[in-house]
């Protein structure tokens, strides 16, 4: 096979399918030393958030640096942020899947399960945005439906990608499962493992694995990955709705639905990256996973990072040439007033430096590309709040308010407390977290996946030595 | 006679300053004075229109209407901690002592108004609270409504996207219990 297993760039000796289903199999069955330490930590600083919002619920968000200076700021950021690399690990693996693109097959797994992960620590982030946790209940209940909001197609647009994120997760786990219970079978399981095989065996159903069953498997991965991508553009340019459908300058942009979409898919790419290495080195997936593979996923991140950039450019251009009043003093204070440091710092770190690092074979390297993902992860979450904050604090200059002395031309200000910054910490922390447990009970390569590819490649080879 | 008259001049002249200095004097006690009784009342009713909530101040000191006063207007929120009151329009009393302005509330409930009467220095002279039982309004009603798609529109665009929605979940749930159904089709 190609790049699967690539001996060349690895090294080593193409793995046989017991090193394969071995290596898979080695989270779920063996507790490495470093893992509770690593559950346990991560547990407290999601634990030390949770405090933080019950101490938010109990005080109001003005403890949080809200207020009618900035009415927006760090939560909507992270909502946004967080669904967005939710898309990454989603769309990734459905495209790939699509184009038969093979070097994806041991990918695919620690791709779906980041977008698993990701998407509903996103969501989470709709309860201390709206303050009181019972709006919550009044958001999602029927008889308190405001169907011109759009935050209640939010509601339905990432609900319904949840589930379709869940369904493209679960296929190609269906036969792992039952190569899993192969295992199980033959060998004795103590009780802690009995756990897993009771859910392997939820999770395979009726499937026997006949070459009937594998096809219907397949055109039903096939069908939701041909789903999952117009979903995923369609929840993101939801989402840009509630800012994009507002009179704020800064917010009522038409270019927003798009730019949503496109910076989820690139600091997605990005957040796959991540995984996957923090994956391949903790869980010694070396043999599978090799340094061509995150070139390959570089430079899909980068494309989407020229993208961005230049909607970015677009989107400043077209709002400074236009001069109105409200834009111009919007694209002002991002460019050269009091938001440019944190723009800047996104351009810089988050647009060109990793486009510098794809672009010279010596810095495109697996450090490289995980440098440069970082920087993207990291830079496009400090943009998302440059997107939500600079509109929220504008003072509104045409306002009737204006002659009262309130909104007269004063920015408003939005400080960082200890409250939202927990919060965010935690949510952060939550990711590797869940990643931990999902590989506790799950097969971190996708073993049917990659035993397929390499059936086929070997049929291919046979029948070409035949001719 | 020089003397005389440049004596009754002086006179006259300070005599003349003296009123000016008094009429200045008594003139900028007047407001003070009015301020130290000044009294507000705040009163609501529903505008012509009515859309929102018509809020007036009776500025008065003791009996007499103050005029020319500045009245904040304020709205008490709970939603945020720090400054509860929320400006929400300023107006001057007129002869009667008498200023208004018209609030179209955003949310319905019952909701506490604030009403306070400065002086030119921003300082507060009066001040009296009201609480109203609103309805929630529209604040961008009238002419922008007219430009909003129809309201049939609306609900049909409403109805597909739910219906698509829907569709889509029916569609995964199937797609998740034909794949479970096992050999059953295989052996047909």
């Amino acid at each position: 096979m190609t790049d699967v297993l690539d001996p060349v760039s690895t090294g080593r000796a193409k793995p046989g399918n017991a090193d394969l289903r071995a290596v898979a199999m080695r989270p779920v069955l063996e507790t490495p030393g470093w893992w509770w330490p690593a559950v346990v930590v991560l547990g407290a600083v999601v634990v030390l958030g949770v405090v933080a919002w019950v101490y938010q619920v109990a005080n109001g968000l003005g403890v949080a640096g809200y207020g009618d200076g900035a009415f927006w700021a760090i939560y909507e950021a992270n909502l946004v942020a967080f669904i967005g690399v939710s898309y990454g690990g989603a769309v990734v693996s459905a495209i790939l899947r699509l184009t038969h693109a093979e070097w994806r097959a041991p990918l695919t797994r620690i791709a779906e399960a980041t977008a698993l992960v990701t998407l509903p620590i996103g969501m989470v982030f709709i309860i201390p945005h709206l303050g009181s946790p019972s709006r919550v209940w009044e958001l999602v209940w029927p008889t308190y439906w405001n169907l011109s909001s759009p935050i209640l197609w939010d509601f339905f647009a990432v609900s319904t990608y949840l589930l379709a994120t869940i369904v493209f997760f679960y296929l190609p786990l269906i036969p792992d499962a039952a190569i899993a219970l192969e295992r199980f079978d033959v060998e004795p399981t103590s009780g802690r493992l009995r756990v897993r095989q009771s859910l392997y065996r939820v999770l395979v159903g009726r499937f026997g694995g006949t070459p009937y069953e594998r096809r219907r498997l397949n055109g039903a991965i096939g069908l939701v990955a041909i789903m999952i991508i117009p979903m995923a553009v369609s929840v993101h340019s939801v989402l840009s709705f509630a800012f994009a459908s507002s009179s704020r300058a800064g917010y009522l942009e038409t270019i927003l639905p798009v730019y949503f979409v496109v910076a989820a898919l690139y600091s997605g790419v990005a957040l796959v990256v991540l995984t996957v290495a923090a994956s391949r080195r903790l869980f010694h997936l070396e043999a599978f996973i090799t340094p061509r593979h995150f070139v390959r996923l570089g430079f899909l991140m980068i494309a989407f990072g020229a993208a961005y950039l230049y909607l970015t450019f677009t989107e400043y251009l077209i709002d400074g040439y236009s001069g109105t009043t409200g834009a111009a003093a919007w694209v002002y204070q991002i460019v050269a007033g009091r938001y440019a440091i944190p723009f800047w710092l996104y351009f810089f770190a988050g647009g060109v430096i990793p486009l510098v690092i794809m672009a010279f074979r010596r810095l495109r390297t697996t450090t490289g590309v995980v440098v440069a993902s970082t920087l993207v992860v990291l830079s496009l979450w400090i943009k998302r709040l440059v997107i939500v904050i600079p509109p929220a604090t504008e003072p509104l200059v045409n306002s009737p308010l204006k002659s009262a002395g309130v909104l007269a031309g004063n920015w408003g200000t939005y400080h960082f407390t200890w409250v939202p910054i927990s919060i965010t910490v935690a949510a952060t922390a939550a990711i590797p977290l869940l990643l931990l447990v999902v590989f506790r009970f799950v097969p971190i390569l996708s073993m049917a996946e990659i035993e397929e590819i390499d059936e086929a490649h070997e049929r291919a080879t046979v029948q070409e030595v035949g001719a | 006679m020089f003397t005389k008259l440049r004596s009754t001049s002086v006179r006259g002249a300070l005599g003349a300053l003296g009123g000016v200095l008094l009429f200045s004097v008594a003139a900028a006690a007047l407001p003070a004075a009015a301020a130290m009784g000044a009294t507000l009342s705040l009163t609501s009713a529903t505008p012509a229109s009515q859309r929102g909530v018509e809020l007036s101040a009776q500025v008065n000191a003791g009996s007499t209407p103050l005029s020319g006063v500045t009245v904040n207007f304020y709205v008490h929120l709970d939603e945020f901690s720090g400054a509860p009151e929320l400006l929400i329009g300023t107006a001057n009393t007129g002869p009667t002592g008498d200023a208004t302005v018209t609030y179209q509330p955003t949310w319905a409930g019952t909701q506490r108004f604030v009403a306070t009467a400065v002086d030119a220095t921003g300082a507060p002279l009066a001040t009296s609270a009201l609480t109203v039982q609103a309805a929630r309004t529209d604040p961008f009603a009238g002419p922008v409504e007219s430009l909003r798609p129809d309201g049939l529109i609306g609900r049909w665009v409403v109805v597909v996207l739910l219906a698509l929605v829907i569709s889509v979940w029916i569609t995964l749930l199937a797609v998740v219990v034909r794949v479970q159904q096992g050999p059953v089709e295989a052996a047909r």
